[in-house]
This record gives C-alpha cells, structure tokens and sequence, in this order.
C-alpha cells in the first residue's frame, strides 16, 4: 500500500519536471499525505500470497500501482481545477485564488498523469496476461477485474480525446476525470474484494 | 564611518524638478568620480529611477556636516538652481540614512506599493558602482543589507504581490486561467485609452498576438501601430473571435455591442476553448447573460474594482511587517557598522597604548641605571602583557554585546575617553 504512495509521489515528480512547474505542489502534496495515510489505516493484514513470484509478476504489479498512482493524481488535479474554476467563473475572488496555479496548466498535467496510468496501465495488464500464461499455459480466464479494466481503459482514452479536442475541455473534461477515478476505486476495492478470482488479496 | 545620504524622490518633488536631478549611467559615473577627487564622499553609490535620485556616500573621516556640500555639488552638476533644489531634496545620516534605504529596497518608499522593479534597480546601481570601484566596505555591506532586505519583504509578506489596478488585475486572471500569456491572443474592441492600459499590461506579460477592432479605423490602426497588431473589420465577429484567448472591451455604447448569441455561436466554433473577456465599458459591452456560457470568464468594471479594493485592504495589512523586517535589518546593519568600528578602536588603543609605554619607561628606566638590559627588556615586556590583558577582557565584552544601543554607546565612549583628546595617531 505505501508503495501506492511512492509511486503517487514519484509520478507527481515527474509531472512537475515536465512541465516545469512548481507551485502545484503544494496543494497537491495533502492529497498524497491522505493517500499514505489511508494506506496506512487500510485493513491489508490479511493477505493471502498469489500463487507465485517472479519479475513478471512484479512488473505487472508495480505498473499496475503506477497506473492507480497516475489516475489518481489526475483525479487530485481535477479537484483542484474544479474548485478553482467556480472560484474564477463566479468571480469569488479569494486569497487563495492568486496562488493556485494556472486553469491550463491543471488541465495539462491531468492529461499527462492520465496518460502515464493508460501507458502503465496496459503495459501492466499485457504482462500480467502473459505471467498468467506461463503459470497455468491459458491466458483468458472470465474474470471481471479483465472487464472493468478495460472499461477504466476506455474511460481514460476517450477523457484524453474530449479533452484535448472536442467542446468537453475544460470543467466537463474534469469532471468525467473524477468519475473514471471513481471507477478506477471500484475497481480496486469492490472487485478485488468481492468478485473477482485472481485479484483476490484480502 | 558615517553614512549620508541626499536625494529627492516622487514624494517631495514634482516631474519636472525629478527629471532635470536624474543621473544617466555616464553621468553617475561622472558624479562618483568628482565626489572622490574632491573629498566630499571617499566611497559613493548613485540611485537613480523615474520616482527617485538619490546619492548614498560615507564621507571623509573629516566631515561633520557633509549635507550642504552634496546639495550644493547636486545643484552644480545637474545645473539646476540651489533654491529649487532645496526645497526638495531631503538628507539623512547613518541610522535614517540607512533606514531610508531599506525602506526603499523594499518597496515602502514607492508609489506603487511593495512593486518589485524598484529591488532591481537597487542591485543595479550597486553592480554598476561596485564595479567602477566607487563603493567601499561600508557601502557594500550597506547594499548587500539592502538587496536582502528587498528580497525578504517580498517573499515573506504579500506586499505588492496582487495587483493594483484594473488592467492589472485583469491581467492576472487572465493568467489564472491560461498560465504564461506568451502564446495567446487579445482582441482589443474599442482603442481608447483604457484599452492601451490594459494593451500595455498584456504586452508587458508577452502576450503574442493582438488583434483591434474599432469603429473608427484610424484609431485602430493607430492602436495596432502602437503595439504591433492586427486591425480587424468593426463587427466580422465570426473571424475575430476564432482566435483570441483575452478579450478587452471598452466601446463607448448604449448597448451591449457583443450579443450572448454571437459568443455562442463563436464557442462552438472554437470547440469550447477558454474566453477570458475584459469588459470595461460602461455600460457594459458583452450581453450580461453571456456570462453562463460554458468555459466563457466575463469580468466587468465592477468586478476588477472590487478585486483591486480588496487587494488594496490587503496590502494595508502588511505593511507593518514590512516595516518590521526593515527595522530588523537596520538593526543588523548597525550592530556589524559598531563591530567595524570597534576592531579599529582596538587598535588603535593598542598602539596608543604601546606609544605611552614607550614613552612611559624610557623616562623611568632611565633612572634606574643599575638594571641590565635584560632587565629592561623584561620588564618592557611584563607592562605590555599587563596592557594587553587590560585590553582584551572589555574588548571582548563589547564585541559580545547583544544590544545594540548600549553597544554603540560602549564604543561611543571608548573613542571619547581614550583617543579624541589627543588627537588620532
């Protein structure tokens, strides 16, 4: 579960490297302090260890936490975008607003975080099919976690193309990039916990 | 190791007198070098802006009251008559000297308050004399205070960080929705001179294109002219607002002259991307109820003012930290001036001191022939360890003085008591 935060931390890094900005910071960082501690008080000392090891298999799961960590932030950045922008469109002028950072650069990071998460996150689940392969010589198993991945897959490409092209860009886009993370949290706990077979680990 | 100062600023003399007193770097260089080989500054430091020109120095161990004869060399250089001057000019010596720089470099002396051009114009001067070689060791402790003082006040307090005026505030929410303006667009409807306010403010932040629009073709071209831009046809809506990001309004109309129907249309047209609208006009250009539209940020001139009001209440409360942090580092400033002045006091006590022993036993021994010169020599040496150990127990307690005002006192009466009535060595 910490790592989930390491990597939250370390896909915000990258962020901020590449698009030079800094002051987004420290409204993010919060978020990633809640992250770590709800990893913390999360019941996860019931683990039951999957059937076995190997680098595949842990490729496939640190990908995976990439991919949680990089739609998370997005979701993060999104939030904030939308506090921000009702701040500004209903000309609520408070201290706060003159050192939010920029409306576009929000949006621009969300994009880039979601990106890393779809790359991450297809990466991942190819490597898993194949370590499931090697393991039982079969790769398709129906399994829902499969299904609602792939929904959170599609979810997250047609956000990026509204986004960037069409008239959702802007409070819309941001909102859609919260209901995915909703999605993508439904995937984590509801299927792991309760529905699926492989992906069980409480 | 006084410091003076003689200047006049926004505040005690009117443009025109300002204009005539301001120093081009050549001229500076000019002043410094004359101040010098007269003696009227043995280390000089020229500040000159728009709002103010002022002559920073540490006179000659000599001058007791220096003022008059910078005003007077000010009235010469510049030519300007003694009587004009005189009722601008103001001088200040060590603490109110020092004081009045950091107020400066911090921005409580400008007119915009807190405005960080000023802090830069400060390091200016100070590179610029420093490397003609003008500034001594008072001076250059003097500034670096100064330049840190400038760089405190702005990154501790939130003096001068919201903006002041309606252009500027407009400005600045543009830039909260669009981060750097230096590859958007502006579409300038109406070229009056509110318009080449708020023109100005945007080409200031690197705005990349402009675009005007105007009833009257010649005051647009004469806008674009100005600010290098493109004038577009009174009223070709569905081309001009394809582009632009910002738009700013100031058209002199009874009615709205951008109707919410036509700001629709042009947002579908351009797929929703962000509009930031200035409207200036009173009464307003853009249709009120165009506000709603999606992605679309309409500010009018009530909007900004109220922003600028509250900024200005803001502002007010920081003024006394400012103030503070400019207190704090006068203090400083004046606590290492003492040191300063307290290691030469030493030594010079010292080789007083060595002096009057010199004197002191050769008179004596002089009598007592019987001893031998080893004995002489011994004994020399046992007054001069009884002299030092004398010496070195105040001394010490003084450079550890905290406070600052008994510090000063301290030394104060060291010089009085040990080395003025005889002269200096």
């Amino acid at each position: 579960m910490s790592l989930f935060g390491w990597l939250l931390a370390l896909t915000y890094l990258v962020l901020e490297f590449y698009h030079r900005q800094r002051s987004v910071g420290a409204f993010v960082l919060p978020f990633i302090l809640a992250f770590f501690l709800a990893a913390n008080f999360a019941p996860g000392d019931r683990l039951s260890p999957p059937p076995a090891h190997g680098p595949m298999f842990a490729f496939h799961v640190t990908l995976s936490i990439l991919a949680y960590s990089g739609f998370a932030l997005s979701c993060v950045l999104s939030l904030i975008f939308l506090v921000e922008n009702r701040l500004l469109k209903n000309r609520q002028m408070s201290n706060m607003v003159w050192r939010l950072p920029a409306l576009e650069l929000l949006e621009r990071m969300s994009q880039s975080s979601v990106l890393i998460g779809l790359i991450a996150i297809g990466v991942g689940t190819i490597l898993g099919f194949i370590w499931v392969d090697r393991l039982t010589g079969q790769y398709w198993y129906y399994d829902p976690k499969y299904v609602i991945t792939l929904l959170v897959l599609l979810l997250y490409v047609a956000y990026l193309r509204l986004a960037r092209t069409a008239s959702w860009r802007g409070p819309r886009a941001s909102r859609l990039c919260i209901f995915n993370f909703v999605v993508v949290i439904l995937s984590f706990t509801v299927v792991n916990l309760y529905l699926s077979h492989s992906h069980r680990y409480f | 190791m006084e410091i003076v100062l003689v200047g006049l600023n926004h505040l005690t003399a009117p443009v025109e007198v300002r204009e005539r007193v301001s120093f081009t770097n050549e001229q500076a260089r000019r002043a410094a070098d004359e101040l010098r080989a007269r003696g009227l500054l043995q280390e000089t430091l020229v500040l000159s802006t728009c709002n103010r020109s002022e002559v920073y120095g540490v006179p000659p161990e000599a001058c007791h009251d220096c003022a008059p004869g910078l005003s007077s060399f000010l009235s010469e250089f510049h030519s300007v008559r003694a009587d004009i001057l005189s009722s601008a000019l103001y001088h200040h010596h060590d603490r109110a000297a020092v004081r009045h720089l950091f107020r400066v470099s911090g921005g409580l002396d400008s007119m915009l308050l807190g405005e960080a051009e000023i802090l830069g114009q400060v390091r200016e001067a100070y590179r610029f004399a420093h490397e003609q070689g003008a500034t001594g060791p008072v001076l250059n402790r003097l500034f670096q205070g100064a330049l840190e003082v400038g760089k405190r006040v702005r990154s501790e307090t939130e003096l001068g960080t919201r903006p002041m005026s309606v252009a500027a505030a407009g400005v600045k929410l543009a830039e909260r929705i669009f981060g750097k303006l230096t590859e958007r667009s502006a579409l300038v409807l109406g070229a009056g001179t509110i318009s080449e306010l708020v023109v100005s403010t945007l080409r200031d932040r690197g705005i990349a294109h402009l675009f005007v629009m105007n009833r009257s073709r010649d005051r647009a071209d004469a806008l674009a002219q100005l600010f290098g831009g493109r004038v577009i046809e009174w009223g070709a809506w569905d081309t001009a607002l394809l582009k632009p990001d910002v738009i700013v309004s100031s058209v002199g109309a009874e009615e709205p002259v951008l109707p919410r129907q036509v700001l629709e249309s042009a947002m579908a047209a351009r797929s929703n991307r962000a509009l930031f609208v200035m409207d200036l006009g009173v009464p307003r250009n853009i249709e009120a109820s165009a506000a709603e539209l999606y992605n679309v940020y309409i500010y009018n001139m009530d909007d900004l003012t109220d922003i600028v009001q509250q900024n200005r209440q803001a502002r007010e409360s920081e003024i006394p930290r400012a103030e503070a942090i400019v207190e704090e580092h006068v203090g400083k400033f004046l606590s290492w001036q003492a040191s300063v002045e307290l290691v030469g006091l030493v030594e010079a006590l010292r080789s007083r001191l060595r002096e009057d022993r010199a004197t002191f036993l050769r008179s004596r021994l002089a009598q007592l022939s019987h001893l031998s010169e080893q004995d002489h020599d011994r004994i020399e040496i046992m007054m001069d360890e009884l002299l030092e150990k004398l010496l070195v127990e105040p001394a010490e307690r003084l450079r550890g003085e905290r406070e600052l005002r008994r510090k000063i006192q301290n030394v104060e009466a060291l010089r009085d008591l040990f080395l003025s009535d005889r002269g200096k060595p």
